[in-house]
């Protein structure tokens, strides 16, 4: 496995918790506040949706009939087509009864694929499973943001949690800072879920569904993974374990640290730029993976050129897995593949050819000859 | 309708007439004559396109037709940039019979718009109507409101086709096409070409190619955007294609160049354009010159012979086939000359003026600040070229190739056909005092005050009008060039707000639509 | 028409009828009533305020012209639908047009026909293109059931009525409708006023207007070669002036439409076997190559074969066009050489003189081999090993194998995966030693190409040079390359290699496999089978090859391997060996004699342990492969 020199990782776009227009590359466009408007109280307000209201006590038993019912939606969800409101509605009531039942630290064996930032470039992830193979024959990892910022938020987070409540044991979500009411509302899984619905119903069911979403997980107790990084308040894996996660993404503590810090070349703690969370150093992540006993911390949440970057010399590795992020950023996509032997491989992939999308092209159309 | 009468005078003003605070959303930011001049269209920055239609033929006076939203502001949330609804530009499509079309365009989508009378029809008579409700086949509905079900009975011969009695007669219009997501930057330009079948779309650094009848795919055949986006230093500021020539068309660009391509060279036009350049001693460059060079409009005659561009403080006239100098140069506005720095600070000096023909490609107008806007009359002179226009571009074809000679032919003697875009009447050619040569320091133009004649139009250079409340009072104080001169010196006090950036001349006559902030003022010579 | 029953008619059949309707209702009446309510209802939805309703109801304008009856069809449905035609929307004009194309029977068949007429040509006016396409689809349907006095009475006037109107999208249609009368009028005169209707249009100033001539003009003239005797000089003048109005037209897009029109004249005069205006046809060609707009350049180089196809007759004629051959080869635009490319063997297979071939086009055809547009090189790739044909052994050795050769070795890999695809014709005339010590390097090349799609295509070539190559060759040269893809990095890769190895199976037979792959399969070390993506990837190869080995290879050699990693430690494994069972299973129990014990003794038994795995998914995948096999061992 040859030793990559560690890889600068520019932002070419952030997100930020206050979300400021993200600077690009738009000539005459100057940047201009568009703070998410608040919630009108009531109706907004978390576990409106309904999908938790009769939740089990115990974790759901697949019988024939919803295990051919799951068979029908993901069949139906390949071919990047979403699902009725009422079968969301149901979905997500199954995956309640499946998520609120693992631990915040989710225990994963090896081998396991360890996948990236998506954001709801559903044509990408079909490109993914084409290179890591399809679930459940491989076994998948996905530490967070599912939605935003693509075009089909959609299907791309009914599709995993569909296969994540056929094979619970063979795929593993967590979530990420864009799984959270505040964030879906400016970056446009809200949006999406208007046009496509017709109402907010679908992402109220869904950001009620995220709050059950475990934050991190760690692979044969050697790999600790999570979507954005350390806390200052998190000492050791057990505080991450006493944590009560079943709540919105909140805009700080150590919750909120665990999806929004970044690696950073500076020692210690620093303020992070976008408003949430904190810049971690090298000595802050040695000192975790050695108290902890750990090999390695895996997370996302950064964009990366190459689709994977190591930093803290090999401490931490950075997964993104949303080739040419926005449909602009050029840049390539990855996935971890963890052997028996925790010997770790990269695959890095470009982006699908999305169908649909109004070709521009430099070549001659026909009905132009 | 003579031609040569410049006598405007004040016909009509639409839009809200007290001088309360403007709505951003009423802003005018289009209009556009229609290719008969029968219709006008209008459109703003709350995305709404008004249409106006001639009620009078004899002398010109139109009346609201009717009006729809074209855009709504979005949200992309993939790059998280609100899209303004703004209208940039409406070009109308040739007549058909019943209905009209017209292209409107925003920053990002384009829009074919279908507008044509659309008869209300109510059904008066039909089948299940006669205070019958009926259990709707194979849905129990055993709670049926009137209390247990009611059956008529049919027979064949009872069947009847539902009879309509007209109700009403409303001007409808509905989009029948869009064509979205093919710019990463903000459209400034669309432009029918002659075969009436394709059109162009240009942003600051590409231009689009798209068949009417195909939404979803469009041909990128300019593409200047460096490989390296801190190497940009000049962006695309105005296309349009020839009104005859189907392979020719032309783009402007922020260093002051126009490029002219033929599509007949190359599928791609990136290269093997023919650049028309007015060389600058480099000694008269100062910081302005940089931004004030920047050309905001370009427009060919209706005859395809010249250009008219505009950049902050001239319009150039320009032969198609003379790329090394204009023809002419006619300075705008002269004072803003030494307050180059007053119009850096307040931004004035990135007003995108346009810059439009008459109809028989003699004169041209454009605007300026305090609500004034300019005539040139018979400021085109053919001169004594006659020739066709000659394509100089590679050298080794025949400079003047049969193809174009008999366009030009067909122009001369093409009497005015039923689709009346082209004109007989060529410009009189008559040499007005025009001081041709750009660099004169003095106004080139004689100016309003010197000439003392009193007669009517035809012999001034330059009429200055004015665009707000005082056309409507002294319509009679004065004769044409007192009130040029008036409103041609602003002493010091100049209202940047007040600037005229978008009007379009009537194709087959002299009379004008010009857009001042929120209303549309229109002025005839009739 | 089945009048589904209403559940709320009361059984009993005296319910209350309060309607105004005078009739009794009776149980007869009330079934009546039933049938007709969908009737009823699809009359009325023709005018619902919803257009989707409208263009559902449109769609079954057959139904309620059958339930109406031909006469209230004419009577009634005719004028309503003429009144529609005029004041709709286009999604629902569009369906009348097409509806109406079919209604000949429903209007009492075609006497009355011409009914239909009127309410076509207002829907052949429409400014929707589309609307207006399939209006003068369902007039030329019409056309064929009109007697010939029909068609002169009121079909011919309708195209003049078209061909003269005002707006340009009349005339468009017009243009579409001559193909229905041409053949069928035999009065010289009246053709004659045909073709001059047809000139007329073709000097419209509309270019959409003259687009439509030069699209139709080329089917109007094949119907004429059909009917060779029908056509008079007369006739043919106006024909060419037409042509002459195309040729020389100056929007671009009008002008390219008479490369068709002149191949279409040229197969009438080669039909009638008039050679007298070859000549003047051929300036035409020559002129139309070289046009100084690339897009009719384009049509020319697109269409270069057939176009020559009509010169063939006379040498003379052919040399005269291989200077503008050659010119084509080296256009400026990329779109022309590109389209020239393909035409290369379609153009030689005309010269008969093979020196031509050698010092003129192949010349041409090395320049192209190394184009700087990779399209242009992959455009030649795909056609031009056909050339080989028409050159000897010696000459296709020297002259054409080392452009062949350069070519397996491009950048592109498109230009290599084109010559691999279409080697067979090369391989019949010079063997394959010569090719194979350059084949091997390109293909192995494709097969490290770091985009995997370009893997994926090579692999898909495999089976084809198999066969072409045959076994020999493919031992020494390609088993190595076809088991190292089975250890790609990239999934895909890894399931096309195993699907590779059962087509080769499928080509070279079981012992083949037995002997070349699945010993090999068998023997990978143990270091290897640490590894749980090899291990997955020997266990699905093995299963894809039972259905096409013999089945003692499957008892012998696969079931002991594939069972042993029954207990493996990663559930996955386990569950996919569930799922390889059930495919023994339905192979062995073609012998069922034979086999039916091992299957109890070994497999069974082993699914059964599978049932009880403390994994859900083995669980489920052991329980669905014991209960085919049971069913299998049951018939």
């Amino acid at each position: 496995m040859d030793t990559d020199l560690d890889v600068p990782m520019q932002d070419a776009v952030t997100e930020q918790l206050t979300p400021t227009v993200s600077e690009d590359m738009d000539l005459n466009n100057n940047s201009s506040d568009n703070n998410a408007e608040e919630f009108s109280v009531d109706d907004l307000k978390p576990g409106s949706s309904g999908i938790a209201d009769h939740k089990s006590s115990k974790p759901l038993e697949l019988n024939n009939t919803n295990i051919n019912q799951l068979d029908q939606w993901i069949e139906h969800l390949s071919k990047c087509e979403p699902l009725s409101e009422d079968d969301v509605a149901r979905l997500c009531k199954m995956a309640v009864d499946v998520l609120q039942f693992e631990e915040n630290v989710k225990p994963i064996n090896v081998p396991v694929t360890i996948c990236g930032d998506v954001h709801g470039q559903f044509h990408d992830l079909l490109e993914l499973f084409k290179i890591g193979g399809p679930c459940p024959d491989t076994n998948y990892l996905f530490m967070g943001d599912y939605v935003d910022r693509g075009y089909y938020s959609v299907e791309t987070v009914s599709y995993l949690v569909a296969m994540k409540v056929r094979y619970p044991h063979r795929i593993t979500i967590l979530r990420g800072n864009h799984e959270s009411r505040q964030i879906t509302q400016v970056y446009g899984f809200y949006d999406e879920c208007l046009r496509k619905y017709g109402s907010a119903n679908v992402w109220k069911m869904f950001t009620d569904l995220f709050d059950y979403f475990p934050i991190t997980a760690l692979v044969d107790n050697k790999i600790f993974c999570l979507h954005g990084g350390l806390s200052p308040m998190i000492e050791t894996i057990d505080q991450v374990r006493e944590l009560n996660r079943i709540q919105e993404v909140p805009h700080e503590g150590p919750m909120c640290d665990l999806l929004w810090s970044d690696p950073d070349d500076r020692g210690g703690w620093g303020i992070s730029p976008r408003g949430a969370g904190f810049t971690f150093g090298q000595d802050v992540s040695e000192q975790f993976n050695h108290t902890n006993d750990l090999s390695l911390i895996a997370r996302a949440h950064q964009l990366v050129m190459e689709g994977y970057a190591w930093s803290h010399q090999q401490n931490v590795v950075t997964i993104f897995s949303a080739p040419n992020y926005c449909y602009r950023c050029g840049n390539q996509a990855a996935i971890m593949e963890v052997d028996e032997n925790h010997n770790r491989q990269f695959l890095q992939y470009d982006p699908s050819v999305r169908p649909g999308e109004p070709s521009v092209s430099r070549k001659t159309p026909d009905y132009f000859l | 309708m003579a031609q040569n009468n410049f006598d405007f005078k004040f016909s009509q003003c639409f839009g809200d007439k007290a001088d309360i605070v403007v709505t951003e959303a009423d802003l005018i930011t289009a209009v556009e004559f229609d290719y008969t001049g029968n219709y006008l269209a209008t459109g703003d920055k709350g995305g709404r396109v008004v249409l106006f239609e001639r009620s009078n033929s004899r002398h010109c006076e139109y009346k609201f037709l009717t009006e729809f939203q074209s855009h709504d502001a979005e949200f992309d949330y993939l790059k998280s940039l609100e899209i303004e609804e703004k209208i940039n530009e409406i070009k109308w499509l040739r007549p058909t019979q019943r209905s009209h079309f017209l292209l409107s365009t925003n920053d990002k989508t384009i829009k074919l718009w279908k507008v044509y009378e659309k008869n209300i029809k109510l059904v008066s008579q039909n089948n299940l109507t006669e205070g019958v409700t009926f259990a709707k086949k194979g849905k129990p509905d055993n709670h049926n409101s009137r209390g247990g079900s009611v059956r008529a009975v049919l027979s064949l011969q009872s069947l009847k086709l539902p009879q309509l009695s007209q109700h009403d007669k409303i001007i409808a219009a509905t989009p029948k096409r869009i064509y979205s997501n093919a710019h990463t930057y903000h459209i400034n330009s669309i432009s029918l070409n002659s075969d009436q079948e394709t059109f162009l779309s240009a942003d600051d650094l590409r231009i689009n190619l798209w068949n009417l009848d195909i939404p979803d795919q469009s041909f990128n055949i300019v593409d200047i955007k460096p490989t390296n986006m801190e190497e940009l230093t000049e962006v695309i500021t105005s296309a349009e294609f020839h009104p005859q020539e189907c392979n020719l068309f032309m783009y402007s660009s922020s260093k002051g160049t126009i490029k002219l391509c033929d599509m007949r060279q190359n599928s791609l036009c990136d290269n093997k354009t023919k650049t028309f350049e007015e060389y600058l001693d480099p000694i008269n460059h100062n910081f302005f010159t940089e931004i004030t060079s920047s050309i905001s409009d370009i427009k060919f005659s209706p005859n395809g012979r010249y250009i008219a561009s505009r950049d902050y403080l001239t319009v150039k006239i320009w032969d198609v086939n003379m790329d090394n100098k204009p023809l002419k140069t006619i300075n705008i506005h002269e004072q803003l000359k030494e307050r180059l720095s007053d119009t850096y600070e307040n931004d004035a000096i990135f007003d995108k003026f346009e810059v439009n023909f008459s109809g028989d490609s003699s004169s041209v107008m454009t605007g300026s600040y305090n609500n004034n806007f300019m005539i040139y009359p018979n400021v085109v002179t053919s001169g004594d070229n006659d020739n066709g226009i000659v394509k100089t571009f590679d050298e080794h074809n025949a400079p003047n190739s049969n193809s174009n000679k008999n366009i030009h032919n067909s122009i001369q003697n093409k009497d005015s056909s039923s689709s009346g875009n082209s004109h007989k009447r060529r410009s009189n050619g008559r040499n007005t005092g025009m001081v041709g040569s750009s660099n004169s320091s003095r106004s080139s133009i004689a100016g309003g005050e010197g000439a003392n004649s009193e007669d009517s139009g035809t012999e001034m250079n330059e009429i200055v009008l004015q665009a707000d409340k005082t056309a409507f009072r002294n319509k009679r104080y004065g004769s044409l060039a007192q009130r040029s001169a008036r409103n041609k010196d602003w002493g010091d006090d100049i209202d940047f707000k007040k600037n005229i950036l978008h009007f379009s001349w009537h194709p087959r006559e002299n009379s004008i639509a010009v857009a001042a902030t929120n209303n549309l003022f229109i002025f005839s010579a009739l | 028409m089945s009048g589904a029953r209403s559940t709320t008619a009361g059984a009993v059949p005296s319910a209350a009828t309060t309607s105004t309707t005078s009739t009794t209702s009776n149980s007869k009446d009330s079934d009546s009533n039933e049938s007709l309510y969908p009737l009823a209802l699809l009359m009325d939805e023709l005018k619902h305020d919803d257009i989707a309703n409208r263009v559902e109801a449109m769609k079954k304008l057959d139904t309620i012209a059958l339930a109406l009856g031909p006469e209230r069809t004419r009577n009634e449905l005719i004028p309503f639908l003429t009144e529609v035609a005029q004041d709709d929307e286009d999604e629902v004009f569009a369906v009348l047009a097409e509806q109406l194309g079919k209604f000949v029977p429903y209007i009492g068949g075609p006497q009355y026909a011409t009914i239909l007429l009127p309410v076509l040509e207002i829907l052949a006016s429409a400014e929707e293109t589309l609307v207006r396409e399939k209006a003068v689809d369902s007039l030329n349907n019409v056309a064929q059931e009109l007697s010939q006095e029909q068609l002169f009475s009121d079909f011919v006037p309708l195209i003049e009525h078209l061909a003269t109107a005002d707006w340009f999208s009349s005339k468009v249609s017009a243009c579409g409708l001559f193909k229905s009368v041409i053949v069928r009028i035999k009065d010289d005169s009246l053709r004659k006023n045909i073709l001059a209707l047809y000139l007329q249009l073709a000097q419209d100033d509309t270019p959409m207007v003259k687009r439509a001539v030069g699209k139709n003009l080329p089917i109007l003239i094949d119907l004429l070669t059909q009917n060779l005797g029908l056509s008079t000089d007369e006739d043919w003048d106006y024909i060419s002036n037409i042509f002459q109005k195309i040729i020389n037209d100056n929007q671009d897009s009008v002008k390219f439409l008479a490369v068709d029109c002149l191949i279409s004249i040229l197969k009438f005069f080669n039909a009638k076997g008039d050679e007298s205006h070859t000549q003047d046809l051929l300036n035409s060609a020559v002129k139309l190559i070289g046009d100084e707009a690339w897009r009719v350049r384009y049509m020319a180089a697109d269409r270069f074969s057939d176009l020559a196809s009509q010169f063939s007759s006379n040498q003379a004629y052919i040399d005269e066009l291989v200077q503008p051959f050659l010119n084509l080869c080296e256009d400026n635009e990329g779109d022309v050489r590109e389209a020239v490319a393909k035409q290369v063997s379609g153009f030689a297979k005309f010269l008969n003189d093979p020196s031509i071939i050698l010092n003129k086009i192949l010349p041409a055809v090395q320049n192209l081999s190394m184009d700087e547009s990779e399209t242009v090189r992959s455009a030649l790739a795909s056609k031009i090993t056909n050339i080989v044909l028409l050159l000897n052994k010696d000459q296709v050795i020297n002259n054409f194998l080392p452009i062949l050769l350069n070519m397996l070795r491009d950048e592109f890999p498109d230009v290599r995966l084109n010559i691999i695809a279409s080697l067979k014709v090369v391989n019949d005339v010079i063997g394959i030693e010569l090719l194979s010590d350059s084949l091997l390097p390109a293909i192995t090349e494709l097969a490290k190409d770091v985009n995997w799609r370009v893997r994926m295509a090579i692999i898909e070539y495999i089976p084809i040079l198999a066969e072409q190559l045959g076994m020999q060759f493919f031992d020494q040269q390609l088993s190595d390359l076809c088991l190292s893809w089975l250890w790609d990095t990239v999934y895909s890769i890894r399931e096309a290699a195993v699907n590779n190895l059962k087509r080769l199976t499928e080509i070279f037979g079981s012992d083949w496999c037995r002997d070349e792959i699945i010993s090999r399969l068998l023997k990978f070390d143990l270091q290897l089978l640490e590894n749980f993506v090899s291990r997955f990837t020997i266990l699905s190869a093995l299963t894809t090859l039972v259905p096409v080995v013999s089945l003692d290879v499957v008892t012998e050699q696969l079931l002991p391997f594939i069972s042993h990693l029954a207990d493996d430690g990663v559930p996955n494994i386990r569950f996919n060996v569930a799922k390889s069972y059930a495919v023994i299973v339905k192979v062995l129990i073609k012998d069922e004699a034979k086999y039916d014990a091992l299957i109890k003794n070994t497999i069974l038994p082993s699914l059964q342990t599978l049932c009880q795995d403390e994994d859900v998914d083995v669980k489920y995948f052991a329980k669905k492969s014991l209960a085919e096999c049971q069913e299998l061992l049951k018939n």
